[in-house]
């Protein structure tokens, strides 16, 4: 059973890779990139995105042909690990278009978070 | 009195068709009337053909890149703030949201660039292209359109030979670049004397 449960933790963004156990959300925030529709090319370097993103409220606020971008952190109860889950979208009509995710397991964006 | 907008020229569009086809046919008569055999023959043949297909396929596209790389350079002397520019199939079209202005070039018609006052512009709205129903239901072109002097001007932010489901990402970028458009051409509108 663990077995199975190791193999599929990797599909689950929110279990923790030691212990496969489903973490809670620990902080959870709305940005916006301010990148004009199709000018977005795939970065992983956190710093990119530290420099870059403008906090915001609601997805509302990201004017239109702008991405979004919403970082989640993750954190298990029982082995402390931490994993921050951010994804690049395209809001158009209500949709949200995927463009890119990126997870940091070094505590890269830990001090952006707390801004 | 301002000149209308004109999108097709149409001694531009006849000559582009046409002139390579005459020429063509020209060296081809004298070909047959003079050169019926050998190197010259074959010169008359083959020369007009190449040159008219690569005419066809490069010709316009670099007379029309040229026309609005050109404008490009007019439009900042002139002040114009190019603070949205959007290359599309056939049409190139610049909006300055500062001073309310839009400026256009045409493929069908190299020979003019137009400003207008973005006050000119009586409506502007997305067309998806929306069309079928069930699990039929997609699109293959979506655009922005916009209304000047009772012209419409289509300029298309997607366009394929298949369609698409609706949210499908070709769409979805498409229709989010033609809100953005219709966007700057409202903003351009309200700045607009």
């Amino acid at each position: 059973m663990n077995i199975i449960r190791k193999m599929r933790a990797p599909f689950h963004a929110d279990w923790c890779k030691n212990c496969t156990n489903p973490m809670e959300v620990e902080k959870k925030q709305l940005y916006m990139l301010p990148v004009l529709v199709s000018h977005y090319t795939p970065r992983e370097d956190a710093k990119y995105f530290t420099d870059n993103l403008i906090k915001i409220e609601k997805k509302s606020d990201i004017p239109t042909g702008y991405y979004g971008c919403g970082i989640i952190k993750y954190r298990c109860t029982e082995c402390n690990y931490e994993r921050v889950k951010l994804s690049v979208f395209l809001p158009v009509r209500g949709i949200e278009k995927l463009e890119d995710v990126n997870f940091y397991e070094k505590g890269e964006l830990d001090e952006f978070l707390k801004r | 009195m301002e000149e209308k907008i004109k999108k097709i020229n149409i001694i531009y569009l006849l000559g582009y068709i046409f002139i390579p086809i005459i020429v063509c046919a020209a060296c081809f008569g004298l070909g047959i009337a003079f050169f019926p055999k050998g190197t010259m023959a074959v010169i008359l043949f083959m020369v007009p053909t190449a040159l008219s297909f690569i005419w066809w396929t490069f010709g316009g596209s670099i007379l029309y890149k040229q026309k609005y790389k050109k404008f490009e350079k007019v439009l900042d002397e002139s002040g114009f703030k190019r603070n949205h520019t959007f290359y599309g199939r056939g049409k190139t079209v610049f909006i300055d949201t500062e001073n309310g202005k839009i400026g256009l070039v045409f493929f069908w018609n190299p020979t003019k660039t137009y400003i207008v006052p973005a006050s000119k512009v009586e409506k502007a709205w997305v067309d998806d292209g929306k069309g079928g129903v069930g699990f039929m239901e997609g699109s293959s072109r979506v655009s922005f359109l916009f209304v000047v002097d009772d012209i419409k001007i289509r300029v298309d932010t997607f366009t394929s030979n298949q369609r698409f489901r609706m949210d499908s990402d070709y769409i979805l970028t498409g229709i989010s670049k033609a809100d953005l458009m219709v966007k700057m051409i409202e903003e351009a509108k309200k700045k607009s004397k």
